[in-house]
């Protein structure tokens, strides 16, 4: 009775297994409740499998019916394995590949036809020696639903043999080979009884590799890591996005403030762009803190080092904290030792915001007394190794608050220190700073007496020559920069591409005192296009542009071989770590950031403009034209407020103005002739017209009370109220030459040069009748202009007058006679 | 079109040459003075620059120079005789400048072009260019008011490429010229008003369909029903405020 052993041990292995994954796995998946399915269907067959044997053997005691019974629950059963074997496969393949498989709902047909169909195909049984066991039709049938499972499960995993990890490859072609193998057994050795041991295999292979509850937590815990991985990267995107976001407008707001400041004239508003200004930088520095924090807490903020001269970097802090310091009546002492490298290799932006930290916070929570800086270091080797304190007569931290000190957002004696302004956060980015530069920080303090910072950095040693006296040195790098930025560039051209005019109009007002001349482009195609006219000696390039932004624009132009030779350097307001490499890497020389402080815009253009287009020395003081004014001159009644309304630029207003003097010139000889066959009835309409004309135009450029003696005209002549028209019409001719006198005094008095030979304007006068006959109004304009600055004989000067009127007022054909008349008159 | 820029003394020659190009580009003239071309060129902004060194002297170097220095990506062709040419030799040996020695057929001044240009180049005539990208939009302005024109003319010719007309006919030449993408009308016109124009306007097959805006004075309300009829795309009061125009640009060309 062999076969009972294994049965029985059979048995008590895929009971352990179902143990083990009913209660071992807490959070079962489906392929979970597969596997146990299978468990218990294995199990089941087991026991039949006993059964049968035994029925089989003792057919005299047995009812056949029973028997059968038996025999079919036995190979129900055993075909209830395959199929959820096959089940097993899809839900495992599902897992894998992530969505569902097609043709699910057929899987189940092939057993429920075998389960129908056994029951009516014959069975019966043989007799031999080792003993009796069943046969026929019906044990075909099974193995014939078994071989349908066996040869979808084949294709299916042909089918996704891509899909499928290794692991679980290994494990399938293990179940698989051992339940095949042992079926095949029994087919051909239908003694044997083997099928229940392929079952146990198959079950303990599944278990080991797959069906485990440590397997199963491992799959749960790589699906937890990709989700945080996501929402990690969600949160870097958010950060550099926001970055930009927030930087821009900031950006403007002190872009514009810079202006007010320097062209501002009254000491009041200027007090106000202070205010604006302090306010400006300080939400800048918060929102930088806020973003530097976030960055470090994910992990995300790496050191960027590069060379860097210690002199400079304290120069800057002493500028950022005396001010303030001052401020509060504290005293500010560095105290350098003098014999300390004067440059090194490291992440000098980091070690300014730690010294800032800390130095600001000294400055904070001091009421009297000093802050001081203190460096000493030696030189190990290459490095040298430098302690950094910071000291103060502040109120100091009690023992206990000295844990709370480096906590994010909290603040120490929160009652006392409310007033305190800033976000809490500086504190704690100092920390986490030095942690990333194998630095600790650490405090002494003593409640009401002082506390001191202090940390030691190690850098490596770029440039060996001691530092000498700070102060002495910082004085003298001081002279040589505010030198540097007085100069001019008068040849210089630099092309600024950014799609924010405001942006552009703050970076050509930041030069406007260099006198460079600045080109502007408002979007990367118009940049090429203007870069395809002719070359700069710099391009500014902003980063961020709608379209096509920097560094497309700058591919475009390396592929179309544009400036080849001009530096370009990148604009952004997205100051990330790892940028600069980035920038590079994409071709360009720099990279500034904004918002753009002035003394590194001046920097940076004297670092790349060609030595020769420099000339230092301040600029030559108000290089203005005399005739331009800084506003619009009060006019007798003239109402320029109301005119500005409509014009809205003191540009087009003084052109309009200009051109309304001219037609005002004309005007008088049109009308009289109208006047005097008023009581025509075609003069009468010509005449309303006119005075229709003037209404508008006079209204254009504030003359309002020349405007409305023009309407009451008008009206009159809409009434025909003929004896109205004789009352005002000598009343308008008189207010017409006034106001033309008055807008004649603010009109720049032309200086014309006495014409050589009349044969000189002849070519412009043809080229003029040429733009007429073309319509090419802007060009013949440009040509009156330049015909303007001559002084010719009386005759020809009044043509030349009558010429130019009659080409402001667009009236080509008039004005082409003109020409004739002039060019007769050359030749006379 | 592209446009060439071409300098030289007004003579037949130049006449010749210029109608000649006129069927296939927009050709600029001006003269060979060199303040002219250098205020010129500003306004211009050409694509191609011809020079005709008929009769010009070594003054006339100030023009090279100043091609040479501001408007080095420009092509620029010179047509002269041998002797003409020596002047400016140092100026040959650039990539900018090329050399055409005349006479010459005019077909030849076309192919010269076309090669520097990258344009195709046939029997029929230059193949047509892609339109440029960022093509100015053309505004047309109606208004027997020269100054009123003008007013708006400055207003505008930043941004847009402006046409003027003092008259309905006047108008009904330059659209046909080039075909504007919004009109503004005045109504009150002599001879030919407002509404008269608009009608003759909606005759034309290529223009019935470009928006209409009429500038009105405010006591031509009981105008403005007459006009509706002709549904034009809307109407401004006189005076018109600059907001007030761009924001009807903005709606009507987006």
């Amino acid at each position: 009775m062999i076969y009972y052993k294994a049965q029985i041990y059979s048995m008590f292995v895929i009971g352990a297994l179902f143990l083990m994954c009913s209660f071992g796995i807490k959070e079962k998946d489906k392929e979970n409740k597969i596997f146990i399915r299978i468990l218990i269907c294995g199990f089941i067959n087991l026991i039949f499998d006993v059964v049968t044997n035994y029925t089989v053997n003792h057919l005299e005691i047995i009812h056949p019916l029973l028997n059968r019974i038996v025999h079919l629950c036995f190979f129900n059963s055993m075909a209830a394995v395959f199929t959820l074997l096959h089940q097993y496969l899809v839900a495992l393949i599902e897992s894998e590949v992530g969505r569902e498989l097609k043709r699910k709902g057929w899987t189940m047909i092939p057993y429920f036809v075998f389960t129908v169909m056994d029951c009516f195909l014959p069975l019966y049984y043989v007799e031999t020696e080792n003993g009796n066991y069943s046969y026929g039709v019906a044990v075909f049938g099974l193995y014939a639903c078994i071989g349908v499972y066996l040869i979808l499960i084949i294709e299916l995993i042909m089918r996704y043999q891509k899909d499928i990890s290794k692991k679980n490859k290994v494990a399938v072609g293990l179940a698989l080979a051992s339940s095949l193998g042992a079926s095949l057994f029994q087919v051909f050795f239908p003694a044997a009884l083997t099928s229940s041991l392929g079952i146990v295999l198959f079950c303990l292979c599944t278990y080991m590799t797959v069906a485990n509850p440590d397997a199963v937590l491992v799959r749960l815990l790589k699906e937890e890591t990709a989700r945080a991985d996501a929402a990690n990267r969600a949160k870097s995107d958010f950060l550099a996005r926001m970055s930009h976001e927030i930087r821009t407008p900031i950006n403007a707001i002190l872009g514009m403030d810079e202006m007010i400041l320097r062209e501002g004239t009254e000491p009041e508003i200027k007090k106000y762009a202070h205010d604006i200004k302090s306010s400006a930088s300080a939400l800048l520095s918060i929102i930088n803190e806020i973003l530097d924090s976030s960055k470090i807490e994910s992990g995300k903020m790496e050191l960027v080092k590069d060379n860097y001269e210690i002199s400079s970097l304290l120069n800057d802090l002493y500028n950022m904290i005396s001010v303030r310091a001052k401020g509060k009546g504290l005293s500010l002492i560095f105290d350098i030792d003098p014999s300390i490298p004067t440059a090194y290799y490291g992440d000098d932006l980091r070690i300014r915001q730690v010294l800032v930290n800390l130095l600001t916070n000294g400055v904070k929570y001091t009421k009297e007394g000093s802050v001081t800086l203190r460096i000493t270091g030696r030189v190990e080797g290459e490095n040298a190794v430098l302690h950094f304190s910071v000291k103060d007569t502040g109120i100091g931290i009690k023992p206990e608050d000295l844990g709370k000190l480096f906590a994010r957002f909290e603040r120490i004696d929160e009652a006392k220190n409310r007033h305190v302004e800033g976000t809490g956060l500086g504190m704690s980015i100092a920390m986490q700073l030095l942690n990333l530069m194998d630095s600790e920080l650490k405090v002494i303090s003593e409640y009401g007496v002082g506390s001191e910072f202090y940390f030691e950095l190690v850098q490596k040693v770029v440039k060996e020559d001691p530092l000498g006296d700070f102060h002495e040195r910082v004085l003298r790098i001081s002279e040589e920069y505010e030198y540097d930025l007085n100069y001019t560039a008068p040849d210089a051209r630099i092309l600024i591409v950014d799609d924010n005019e405001m942006n552009r109009k703050v970076f050509c007002n930041l030069l406007k005192q260099t006198q460079i001349r600045i080109y502007e482009a408002g979007s990367g195609e118009e940049s090429i296009g203007l870069a395809g006219q002719q070359e700069f000696d710099i391009i500014f390039l902003d980063y961020m542009m709608p379209n096509m932004d920097g560094v497309e624009t700058l591919q475009i132009m390396k592929e179309k071989k544009l400036c080849e030779a001009t530096p370009v350097i990148m604009l952004t307001a997205n100051a990330v770590v790892g940028a600069r490499e980035q920038y590079l890497n994409a071709g360009f020389d720099d990279y500034l950031a904004k918002p753009i402080a002035p003394e590194k815009l001046d920097k940076m253009i004297l670092q790349y403009l060609p030595r020769e287009l420099v000339r230092e020395g301040a600029p030559v003081a108000a290089e203005q034209p005399v005739s331009q004014e800084a506003t619009l001159p009060q006019l007798e009644e003239f109402d320029f407020a109301y005119a500005m309304n409509l014009l809205r630029s003191e540009e087009l207003l003084r052109k309009t103005l200009e051109d309304f003097f001219h037609q005002l010139g004309g005007l008088p000889g049109k009308l009289s002739p109208l006047y005097e066959r008023i009581n025509e009835e075609e003069q009468l309409a010509l005449y309303r017209i006119e005075v229709h004309g003037l209404k508008s135009t006079a209204a254009t450029v504030g003359a309002l009370l020349l405007s409305k003696l023009a309407r009451l005209l008008e009206v009159a002549a809409i009434n025909g109220d003929i004896k109205r028209i004789i009352t005002l019409h000598p009343v308008l001719l008189e207010e017409m030459e006034k106001h033309r006198e008055r807008i004649g005094t603010m009109m720049p008095k032309e200086e014309k040069t006495q014409i050589g030979a009349m044969e000189e304007i002849l070519p412009y006068l043809d080229m003029l009748q040429m733009n007429l006959e073309n319509d090419d109004y802007a060009a013949a304009d440009y040509v009156c202009e330049v015909l303007k600055k001559y002084q010719y004989t009386e005759k020809i000067q009044f043509l030349m007058e009558e010429l130019c009127t009659q080409v402001m007022n667009l009236e080509a054909e008039d004005a082409i006679i003109t020409i004739d008349k002039i060019k007769k008159e050359c030749e006379g | 079109m592209k446009k060439i820029f071409f300098i030289g003394k007004i003579n037949a020659l130049y006449k010749d040459i210029s109608n000649y190009l006129s069927q296939n580009f927009k050709v600029q003239m001006c003269v060979d003075d060199h303040e002219m071309v250098r205020g010129m060129l500003k306004v211009e902004q050409p694509d191609l620059v011809i020079i005709s060194l008929v009769g010009l002297d070594v003054d006339s170097g100030k023009i090279f120079s100043e091609l040479k220095f501001n408007y080095s990506r420009v092509p620029v062709i010179c047509i002269g005789t041998e002797g003409e040419v020596e002047s400016f030799n140092e100026f040959f040996k650039l990539e900018q400048f090329s050399l055409l020695i005349r006479p010459l057929k005019n077909e030849k001044i076309l192919e010269e072009i076309c090669t520097k240009l990258e344009l195709e180049y046939s029997e029929e005539g230059v193949g047509a260019t892609p339109e440029e990208k960022g093509r100015k939009k053309v505004i047309l302005l109606v208004d027997d008011n020269a100054m009123q024109l003008r007013t708006l003319n400055e207003m505008l010719k930043q941004t847009y490429d402006v046409q003027m007309a003092t008259s309905g006919m006047k108008a009904l030449t330059l659209i046909g010229k080039k075909k504007p993408d919004i009109i503004f009308l005045d109504y009150e016109m002599p001879m030919c008003d407002g509404k008269m124009t608009l009608e003759m306007i909606r005759e034309v097959e290529e223009a019935k369909d470009i928006p209409v805006v009429f500038l009105t004075g405010v006591n031509d309300k009981e105008h403005i029903e007459a006009v509706l009829r002709l549904k034009p795309a809307g109407y401004l009061l006189k005076p018109a405020s600059a907001e007030m125009i761009f924001n009807t640009l903005d709606k009507f060309l987006g």
